[in-house]
């Protein structure tokens, strides 16, 4: 049990002040939006304050699950077509040598989930275990989500072929 | 790291600068104060749902009139209803004034209070619920008569107190019929011995008995208070009521028992009420040209079953004839006993009340409405419990694509 709302603030700006930036990178990432990111960490720290006293993990870990649990229903709300970064479904062809543009354009194309997995695997370095512990999925989900993201990767921005190789 | 994490650690460093509110905790707190409040007010919720969802479920009506729901001076309750065993017998005879007296199906003697539709099942001295015996309650409502083994008594629901004596000169009866006097004064009684039919009239005060030939009708039949009439029962699927004229005033007839004289009479039953007749067991005057009766109506009956009714004698001209359904649906077991000194008098209109709904928001509700008010409440325990559940799982660690 966590101490008094005294020392339990304390506690909670020290962790706001530690991790929020990594914790906007993640959901900048997932959004590739400013105010979306921002909103959506601001939404997992305000969840983490309100239930302080019963987080049993890390306050990250229980941030970052709120996140892309937060994030999966905006998303169902708004569909796909109401994504800042575009909609189209079909391979594009590889015309602006900027590999991160392609790589922007394709991660805009990826479902929430395939997004998610891509973020928490290869961006926050989790294992599958872990990933799947934070979405709340079995590690055979993470692990098939991670093979449709790349093979989506592939499909949709060919000039990243290389770019993924073999899963690790 | 591979080429695809180092593109994504690249990205990341175009993520804004961060900025918490300032009054993200506050704000966060006061969010667990309301989940708190909420949290409770389901549980509330939840515990009076399946409290009262019990309840309704399982609670036979009630049979105690509601608080504050009394007739001062007595009435005949609009719904009789078989408490079974459901009753605690009381040894505490002393219950007040009653209106109706019957033995239920588990063999108890029950009286329900005149004054509140309370029910009393009484644990009367000597009467066996493996072989009851029959009761009578006085027409003014606070005598109770019962017979027992080869006895009769009774108790003065006033007092507790209760006399008796073994009938037929101290011989005992095996006594199947009990029946007061219009003025609650005497208890007639019928019934065998040695295989001999006998009758009797006893005073329990006294007590004293007189015995009555049980040829006369007296033996059988209830004396008006003035004017020389018995009312008598029939058979099933009759289509009048039997009464008979004694050839001497009542008073006398109830002292010279030997007179033999007797005019038949009927009194036609209303034939849109019973197209193939009924049977009648008169229960006692409720005024001198009043008899309070209880009916069988057989099957194509306008009231089908038991049934109280209260009909005008014939010895009255036609256009005083009255005939009212007291009270329906009487229980089948038994045959009841009535305080007749409860009915009304007639003010001659037909909406006049002639009984009083103790229990009318308490008891009794149709079946459909509890089944169906019990299924909403089971529809509102499950929609308490999913949103709790709801609740619970909004909180990090389930995601769903």
């Amino acid at each position: 049990m966590r101490g008094s709302n005294d020392r339990d603030r304390v506690a909670f700006d020290e962790f706001v002040a530690a991790r929020s930036g990594a914790l906007l990178r993640s959901a900048w990432l997932l959004t590739g939006d400013h105010h979306l990111a921002e909103d959506l960490v601001q939404h997992a720290l305000m969840q983490v304050a309100r239930h302080w006293e019963r987080i049993s993990t890390s306050p990250e870990a229980y941030a970052r699950r709120t996140m892309h649990h937060q994030h999966i229903s905006l998303w169902r709300k708004r569909r796909f077509t109401e994504t800042s970064w575009g909609s189209h479904d079909a391979a594009q062809p590889a015309t602006d040598p900027d590999l991160r543009l392609s790589v922007t354009e394709a991660l805009a194309r990826l479902t929430p989930k395939q997004r998610a997995v891509l973020v928490l695997r290869f961006f926050e370095d989790l294992t599958e275990a872990q990933s799947a512990a934070v979405l709340g999925v079995s590690v055979g989900t993470v692990k098939s989500s991670t093979r449709q993201a790349l093979s989506r990767l592939r499909v949709l921005a060919p000039d990243l072929a290389d770019l993924v190789g073999v899963e690790s | 790291m591979n080429r695809l994490e180092s593109v994504l650690e690249e990205l990341a460093h175009d993520a804004p600068r961060p900025t918490p509110h300032p009054e993200l905790w506050d704000r966060g707190r006061r969010l667990r104060r309301r989940d708190r409040v909420v949290r409770g007010g389901l549980v509330l919720v939840m515990v009076l749902l399946v409290g009262g969802l019990a309840s309704f479920v399982t609670a036979r009506p009630a049979l105690v009139a509601p608080a504050g729901d009394v007739a001062p001076d007595g009435a005949i309750p609009s719904r009789i209803e078989d408490p079974g065993s459901d009753l605690e017998p009381e040894t505490d005879l002393a219950t007040g004034g009653a209106s109706v007296a019957f033995v239920s199906t588990s063999g108890t003697a029950v009286v329900i209070g005149a004054t509140d539709g309370r029910y009393h099942a009484l644990d009367l001295p000597g009467f066996s619920a493996d072989d009851p015996g029959v009761v009578a309650l006085s027409p003014d409502g606070y005598h109770l008569a019962w017979s027992t083994q080869e006895r009769v008594d009774s108790v003065d629901l006033r007092t507790g107190e209760v006399v008796g004596l073994v009938p037929h000169g101290g011989h005992g009866a095996d006594v199947t019929e009990l029946a007061w006097t219009y003025d609650s004064a005497r208890i007639t009684y019928q019934g065998t011995f040695d295989g001999q039919a006998v009758a009797g009239s006893i005073e329990p005060t006294g007590p004293s008995e007189v015995e009555i030939p049980v040829e006369r009708t007296l033996a059988t039949g209830l004396s008006s208070p003035t004017r020389g009439i018995v009312a008598l029962p029939t058979g099933s699927d009759r289509t009048f009521a039997r009464f008979e004229r004694v050839a001497r005033p009542a008073e006398q007839a109830q002292k010279d028992l030997r007179s033999d004289e007797g005019v038949p009479l009927r009194r036609q039953l209303p034939p849109d009420l019973y197209p193939g007749g009924a049977s009648t067991r008169p229960l006692g005057w409720a005024t001198g040209s009043l008899v309070v009766a209880q009916a069988d109506g057989p099957s194509g009956s306008y009231v089908e079953g038991q049934h109280l009714v209260l009909f005008t004698s014939p010895d009255r001209p036609e256009s005083e004839w009255t005939f009212r359904i007291l009270v329906r649906d009487l229980p089948d077991a038994t045959p009841v006993s009535i305080a007749v000194d409860l009915v009304p008098d007639l003010d001659g209109t037909s909406s006049q009340q002639l009984t009083h709904d103790f229990a009318s928001h308490d008891a009794g509700l149709p079946a459909g409405v509890r089944w169906g008010g019990t299924a909403l409440a089971a529809l509102g325990v499950l929609l308490a419990a999913y949103l709790l559940r709801r609740r619970e799982q909004r909180r990090p660690g389930r995601l769903t694509a």
